[in-house]
């Protein structure tokens, strides 16, 4: 009698672990780092669970609003890309796993009230970009949208539609909207019609913004080569030629003639902008850590996050590690692979588990400042 | 170093290269690369898997004489035990010799189902992981191509059949018929009834199993248990004799039963095992592990029990 139980114990046990396995195999989790953005003095968080949009004040960290849409969906909703804000309105990519359903939806930045929504046929991984009434955003299914924000419809004659994934922010300068792919392409669009202006192909994946520098774009590849493309022809600019030795995956930081490239090598590199010579040693992470995150520039300083979920602040000038690096006391959820992002001499980065961290710059040095971290029950 | 580092260091990071170093050699196709590597991860465990699949013949071969020990020793059940253990014993064979392979492959399951998730990973968090788990050499050569090929007949690798739909749902049944298939070559036909029913209810439950796992996780995972399976197939085969491939000619839809409480053999047999199996009792399953594990229960035979009850009704 119990070897019989037996029997259909373990059955059960196994039909139970079976469940739990699919279970992992299907899960509509995010498979996204959390957003963060600043402006206009609000930091915007992703963060909690269920996800939220916080807006804390930059100076303060005090939660001013918060943002959750009035619709009713089956499971958690998730906002996979940051947020941006423009034309006095904020915009977050979401998605619903649940009810397969994706899109953006704008919000009151300063109440958080939902304005609108659009629908979107894949997750909206990227930034979405704001120019002259129009919020540019590409998809995980390579479409790129162009979203009248008065009709809240796409403008007529956008429908381009990739090879690969978009998980970048569009770049948009005067009449022109750049957006780099996962096909290996980085695309020029004109923003009113959104006819294709040049296209040029890379050796990798792209999954960044590209950066602008007068006439160049500075675009990091999965071969782990840095592009610098002509703006105005889509060639590349003769004369630059910069690798590293593992993906680049972030945007690469322009500051004058100089370029900070991080790399999943686990360094940063300092390039000269005109030839793609390196500068200076490269600043090398702890062995097993890696850099995803895109350096920023505060002050003098050049910061970066590792994955590990270190804050390293550098001298701009020497290149030289400035005061000690920062690390959460947190031992699951402390990696950063969000980008830091800037607010006059303070930057701020989000770690894994959602906890927001300020950094403000005295005398030379970068100094923690507030940090945020949501209650479940906010 | 944690269990996850040995994981990642030892299983997940060498399956992974070779899935990619396939990838690249054979054309950039992932299917092909989880075609190839199926076939190498089974002969890797030809050692393994070819003792469990002449034990199975063996018990196969075993059946006459144990017949004749069921009609000399079926009143009693200690006896019984004892002398099939004997009978394994000098036969070399083992009821519960599957359970070996079984378990080792569970880490090449988990292990292929996360390389599969990284290398052909759709979204960020995926991808990160083949960044820092690729081999140097092969970084140069793979990145390259990444987003990786990860389209076989239309259909993406990367995803499961319960979310990419229509005719997918037919890999989880494949999984499942392959498997069933497998086990009912393997399995002994004609075996003395009690052994028979255990192993009527592992054939059904474990194809059932793994066609759940199957709807659930990523497709690429189906096509390695659909290629293993149809090499366990040919290999047994060529040990068994194929007639175990001609399933529709021995199909006894009642031997179902066997899952739910006992078959009908079984019940002649080992006695009452319907009105047992209603509080979850299937005296055939008991006996066989019984067996299996070299003890008895010593509470006479399933003819006697049921000759007891009928006295006290």
């Amino acid at each position: 009698m119990i070897k019989s139980g037996r029997v259909w114990g373990a059955a059960v046990v196994l039909l139970l672990l079976g469940s739990l396995l699919s279970g992992c195999g299907a899960a509509p989790v995010p498979q996204n780092w959390p957003g963060l953005s600043v402006a206009d003095n609000v930091v915007y968080a992703i963060s909690g669970s269920p996800q939220k949009v916080y807006m804390l004040d930059a100076e303060t960290g005090v939660q001013k609003a918060t943002f959750m849409p009035t619709g009713t969906f089956r499971g958690q909703l998730y906002y996979w890309s940051p947020v941006t804000v423009g034309g006095e309105t904020a915009f977050v990519g979401f998605a619903s796993p649940q009810d397969k359903l994706f899109g953006l939806y704008a919000f009151d930045p300063a109440t958080g009230q939902e304005l609108w929504h659009a629908a979107a046929d894949n997750l909206i991984l990227g930034a979405p970009a704001y120019a002259d009434g129009v919020v540019y955003f590409g998809s995980s299914s390579g479409r790129v949208y162009a979203v009248d924000t008065t009709t809240h419809n796409v403008k007529p004659g956008w429908s381009f539609q990739a090879g690969e994934a978009i998980w970048g922010s569009p770049l948009v300068i005067g009449d022109l909207v750049y957006v780099a792919t996962m096909d290996h392409s980085l695309y020029c669009f004109k923003a009113e019609t959104g006819a294709v202006e040049w296209e040029f192909q890379a050796g990798g994946a792209m999954a960044a913004q590209p950066s602008p520098k007068d006439g160049t774009l500075y675009q990091g590849a999965f071969d782990g080569k840095v592009y610098a493309v002509e703006r105005d022809s889509g060639q590349q600019a003769s004369g630059f030629d910069f690798q590293a030795q593992n993906w680049i995956w972030s945007e690469v930081l322009v500051d004058g003639a100089r370029l900070y490239v991080t790399s999943m090598d686990g360094k940063l590199y300092t390039l000269d902008a005109a030839t793609g010579k390196v500068l200076s040693n490269p600043y090398q992470t702890q062995a097993d850590d890696y850099i995803r995150a895109a350096p920023a520039k505060v002050g003098d300083l050049v910061v970066i996050a590792t994955a590990s979920g270190q804050v390293v602040a550098l001298s701009s000038e020497s290149g030289q590690v400035v005061g000690s690096p920062w690390t959460s006391g947190l031992t699951v959820g402390k990696s950063i692979l969000t980008n830091p992002v800037v607010s006059g001499e303070r930057v701020y980065v989000i770690l894994a588990s959602g906890q927001v961290q300020s950094f403000e710059v005295l005398k030379g040095l970068l100094a923690p400042g507030w940090a945020f971290a949501p209650s479940e029950s906010q | 170093m944690g269990i996850g580092d040995i994981f990642s260091t030892f299983i997940l990071q060498p399956m992974l290269n070779a899935l990619l170093w396939l990838y690249s050699v054979l054309g950039s196709q992932f299917w092909l690369a989880i075609i190839v590597f199926t076939i190498l991860i089974r002969l890797l465990m030809t050692p393994l898997m070819l003792p469990q699949q002449r034990a199975a013949k063996k018990m196969q071969d075993l059946q006459p004489q144990l017949k004749e020990l069921q009609k000399k020793y079926g009143k009693d059940r200690e006896r019984m035990a004892q002398e099939q253990m004997k009978l394994y014993k000098e036969a070399g064979a083992s009821p519960m010799s599957g359970c070996l392979p079984m378990l080792v492959q569970m880490p090449i399951w988990i292990g292929l189902w996360q390389s599969i998730n990284q290398a052909l990973g759709h979204q960020p968090l995926q991808l990160l992981g083949l960044s820092q788990n690729m081999y140097g050499p092969l970084r140069q050569m793979i990145s390259a191509d990444v987003p990786l090929n990860r389209f076989f007949l239309g259909m993406d690798l990367s995803l499961e059949p319960s979310v990419l739909g229509g005719l997918t749902y037919l890999l989880p049944i494949t999984v499942g018929f392959t498997m069933w298939l497998q086990s009912k070559m393997a399995t002994p036909s004609g075996a003395d009834p009690q052994a028979q029913s255990m192993n009527q209810s592992m054939t059904v439950m474990m194809p059932l199993m793994f066609g759940f796992f199957s709807l659930n996780f990523s497709t690429g995972l189906s096509l390695y248990f659909i290629v293993s399976n149809i090499i366990g197939i040919i290999t047994q085969g060529f040990i068994s004799g194929w007639q175990g491939l001609l399933f529709w000619k021995n199909m006894n839809l009642k031997s179902l039963g066997g899952l739910f409480g006992g078959s009908r053999s079984a019940q002649s047999a080992g006695g009452d095992s319907r009105s047992r199996a209603g509080r979850g009792e299937t005296s055939s399953t008991s006996a066989a592990l019984d067996v299996a594990e070299g003890k008895v229960g010593g509470t006479g035979s399933g003819v006697q029990r049921k000759k007891k009850r009928r006295r006290k009704r």
